[in-house]
């Protein structure tokens, strides 16, 4: 049993449940660091210490695999990424410049509206991983482990999603053929640069260089 | 930084207790001889005197057999060997550097022009005569520059100067390694063979047997 | 519980620090010198260089630890006191999975000895180490220094590159052992491929990946002749200039302990762990159990080890024997030359492994 409500059987110390609660803590309390610290590196180090601690749900929830991902994914390469964008921009070890009086509570506002809205969903859904079990006509309400190992993803995204997620992969490959045509450095023909130097050779060259881009 | 300086401090405040002196003295004789035995040196040159310093480091004379090897950050750094002439231009950085370090720090001035502004630059406009003007100074090793035997056996000196010291209480006299040092070769042959490849055969450039 | 979590760090910190002392030592024998002699027993250290200086990285430690500890005052103080804390956790954390050896007594067939043999092991040993990045990453941005900075922005383009092709490099044994767990494909090795029991090793059908792999690997743990991060050159130690005493040596020890967990996954995934090749002992009968219980377990215990240390030593070697790659280099090696070739190497051992599976019977 990998999370189980009943704090209160002390006959067996509940520590799945004991850690359960300290990962919520730490994710709160973190994610609440991430919106109010005043230096957006300390509030990149907040989100990381979230993220870390939702790896830890997921081990608890008896899906190391999701666990593992969420550590390579988020931790090392989506928030390392931010920190290094938020720490190529100028003036990042002073603090935040104060913000107008309104902000805040227009932040306010935006947060409840959308914590609103995932209420409405979260309480609106059935959970018990339905959506999993029905393909296999093996529905149960309760936490099935074996659903859940790494060998039923593989298959489960293999054959009956195996549309979505080629079509994901396609939509990434298309990102990364965009990002190279951002990133690469543009052929520029010898008459736009306008050296001297280069400026014989203009004539002949443009029918080389490639037009369509 | 509070539990640093508490590991730090532990013993100064062990020492009061009475008859902790039994105990803490095997402590630290160790700590002591551990500090002797892993002087990091800074990876840090100014003239001529800098060449002596990288043949010292190198395979025939070996620093590393003191336990001795370079860093290039002051900070992880124990001992500054000022190599070589320390010009007025320079003095503000071999103080900066100095003031780099963390503690316990000791620095060599190795060569005349660093004890003393040199042989050379006696009379000169730019340059600093002597680097004890800036900072303090521990050993100081004559020649101009010293050989490595010199520079060796200014490194025993500190290593020595490393046992009793204490932080935060006043280091003794300077040691100065004189110019017979220079003459002979008596650095470390005394406590191990200076070679261990006897086997090895040198070869000269044309691929023969070197004598 | 936290007896084995006591062992898992004295284990990781005393071979840390005999990888320094042996380090140092064959960075000596290399350079035709002696290494660190005078700090131990004399009477030893006349006989033979291997047997001098055995103190000298107890030295190190000694004097890192009552060294003063520096926090310069414009720095970020929550990421310069984090980062050495990350690192060296991460360097611990990495160890779980780690199969060391595996024994069949009171047992119906092999257990794996490991602290944790988790069924994702591959996946955890790659995610741990992004930990790592982020700390290098905070550790040399928040020095405020820039020379730290920069051997921090290196260290995540390097690391974040190389970790691509090594993932593909270890692709080939998780699919032809079927399985993410370490202990379970320490296990697929010891089958042997083809019916042959030799070929069992997995650097056999997946030579290009353990290449691969061995390549990344040195890359991911900084060491030379990728130690762009810390070059003392042009950097003067990079991401760690600002750190001194006792949160220095956790990045030192850190380094070598990765080291060693390169080596020690190097010898699970290619090199068949514990096992001897041609020897597949039937689970049922332990190994000389009538000479000490847990015989086989001591038996893997020393295979792993010799294994893992013979590629330790080959890390060593060419730490000291080639030069720097210079970055753009790096980056032109990981992505255009090592990541098409890990990823042929991917079709390989999916072709093995199919031809196994067809004539030969499945391998798991």
């Amino acid at each position: 049993m990998p999370f189980s409500m009943d704090i209160y059987a002390w006959d067996s110390f509940p520590i799945d449940t004991l850690l359960f609660w300290c990962f919520a803590a730490v994710m709160l309390i973190s994610g609440l660091c991430v919106v109010t610290v005043k230096r957006v590196f300390h509030a990149g180090i907040a989100m990381i210490v979230c993220f870390v601690c939702a790896a830890g749900i997921y081990a608890l929830l008896g899906c190391p695999f999701m666990a593992a991902l969420q550590l390579l994914v988020y931790v090392g390469a989506i928030a390392t990424m931010l920190l290094f964008a938020v720490m190529l921009t100028d003036k990042m070890m002073e603090p935040r410049p104060n913000t107008t009086f309104f902000q805040p509570f227009m932040g306010l506002f935006a947060s409840v509206l959308l914590f609103g809205l995932l209420w409405l969903t979260v309480s609106s859904s059935k959970f018990g991983f339905a959506g999993w079990a029905n393909s296999t006509a093996a529905s149960s309400s309760a936490i099935d482990i074996t659903s859940l190992s790494t060998t039923n993803i593989g298959l489960r995204l293999l054959t009956p999603y195996a549309v979505p997620f080629e079509l994901i992969s396609v939509i990434i490959l298309a990102t990364l053929i965009a990002a190279i045509a951002l990133a690469r450095k543009e052929d520029r023909s010898p008459a736009d640069s306008g050296t001297p130097a280069d400026a014989p050779a203009s004539p002949a060259e443009p029918a080389s260089t490639p037009a369509k881009e | 930084m509070g539990l640093m300086g508490l590991l730090n401090k532990g013993s100064v405040y062990a020492e009061r207790l009475p008859g902790a002196s039994i105990v803490m003295a095997p402590v630290n004789w160790g700590i002591d001889n551990a500090q002797a035995y892993s002087m990091w040196y800074m990876l840090f040159g100014l003239a001529c005197c800098a060449i002596e310093l990288m043949a010292t480091g190198s395979s025939r004379y070996d620093f590393d057999r003191l336990g001795m090897f370079y860093r290039a950050s002051p900070r992880q750094s124990d001992v500054m060997l000022i190599a070589g002439t320390v010009t007025l231009k320079m003095a503000p950085r071999v103080k900066m550097l100095y003031e780099q370090m963390s503690e316990p720090r000791f620095v060599v001035a190795m060569g005349g022009c660093a004890s003393n502004g040199g042989p050379f630059y006696y009379d000169s406009y730019s340059v600093l005569k002597g680097v004890d003007k800036i900072i303090p100074v521990d050993v100081y090793i004559a020649g101009c520059p010293p050989r490595p035997e010199a520079l060796l056996q200014g490194c025993l000196a500190v290593q020595k100067k490393v046992r009793t010291y204490k932080l935060g209480q006043p280091r003794g006299a300077a040691i100065r390694i004189g110019q017979e040092a220079n003459a002979s070769r008596l650095a470390l042959d005394n406590l191990v063979p200076p070679r261990a490849f006897d086997d090895l055969q040198i070869l000269d450039i044309r691929g023969q047997k070197h004598e | 519980m936290l007896i084995a979590l006591i062992a898992i760090y004295a284990a990781v910190s005393v071979n840390a620090l005999f990888l320094i002392w042996l380090e140092r030592k064959i960075s000596g024998r290399i350079q035709r010198r002696q290494g660190p002699m005078l700090c131990g027993p004399k009477m030893m250290a006349q006989k033979s260089m291997w047997l001098g200086g055995w103190f000298a990285t107890a030295c190190d430690a000694t004097k890192l630890i009552f060294k003063e500890d520096i926090i310069p005052s414009k720095v970020d103080r929550l990421g310069f006191i984090l980062a050495p804390i990350v690192v060296m956790l991460a360097a611990i954390a990495v160890y779980v999975p780690i199969p060391w050896s595996a024994t069949s007594y009171h047992q119906t067939e092999q257990v794996t000895f490991a602290f944790a043999d988790l069924n994702v092991g591959l996946l955890y040993i790659v995610a741990v180490p992004s930990l790592t990045v982020f700390s290098i990453l905070t550790a040399g941005w928040s020095s405020n220094n820039k020379y730290s900075m920069l051997g921090g922005f290196r260290s995540v383009v390097q690391m974040l590159s190389y970790e691509i092709p090594m993932v593909f490099a270890l692709m080939g044994p998780i699919i032809l052992a079927g399985s993410l767990s370490l202990g379970d494909i320490v296990k697929a090795q010891t089958q042997g491929l083809f019916g042959i029991p030799f070929l069992g090793w997995f650097i056999i059908p997946s030579v290009i990946g353990a290449a691969v792999y061995f390549i990344c690997a040195i890359a991911e743990s900084n060491r030379p002749p990728f130690d762009m991060p810390e070059s003392e050159q042009e950097l003067g130690t990079g991401f760690n200039t600002e750190y001194s005493g006792m949160r220095f040596a956790m990045f030192y020890l850190a380094e070598f302990s990765n080291a060693f967990v390169v080596s020690s996954i190097f010898t699970a995934v290619f090199l068949g762990g514990w096992s001897i090749p041609g020897i597949t002992p039937p689970p049922e009968l332990n190994l000389g159990f009538c000479i000490l219980p847990y015989f086989d377990l001591l038996v893997g215990l020393v295979v792993f080890s010799i294994k893992a240390y013979s590629v330790l030593l080959i890390l060593m070697w060419i730490r000291w024997t080639f030069v720097r790659v210079r970055p753009d280099h790096l980056m032109n090696f990981g992505w255009k030359f090592l990541l098409p070739l890990s990823i042929a190497n991917v079709i390989v051992c999916t072709v093995i492994a199919a031809v196994q599976q067809i004539y030969y019977g499945g391998l798991s």
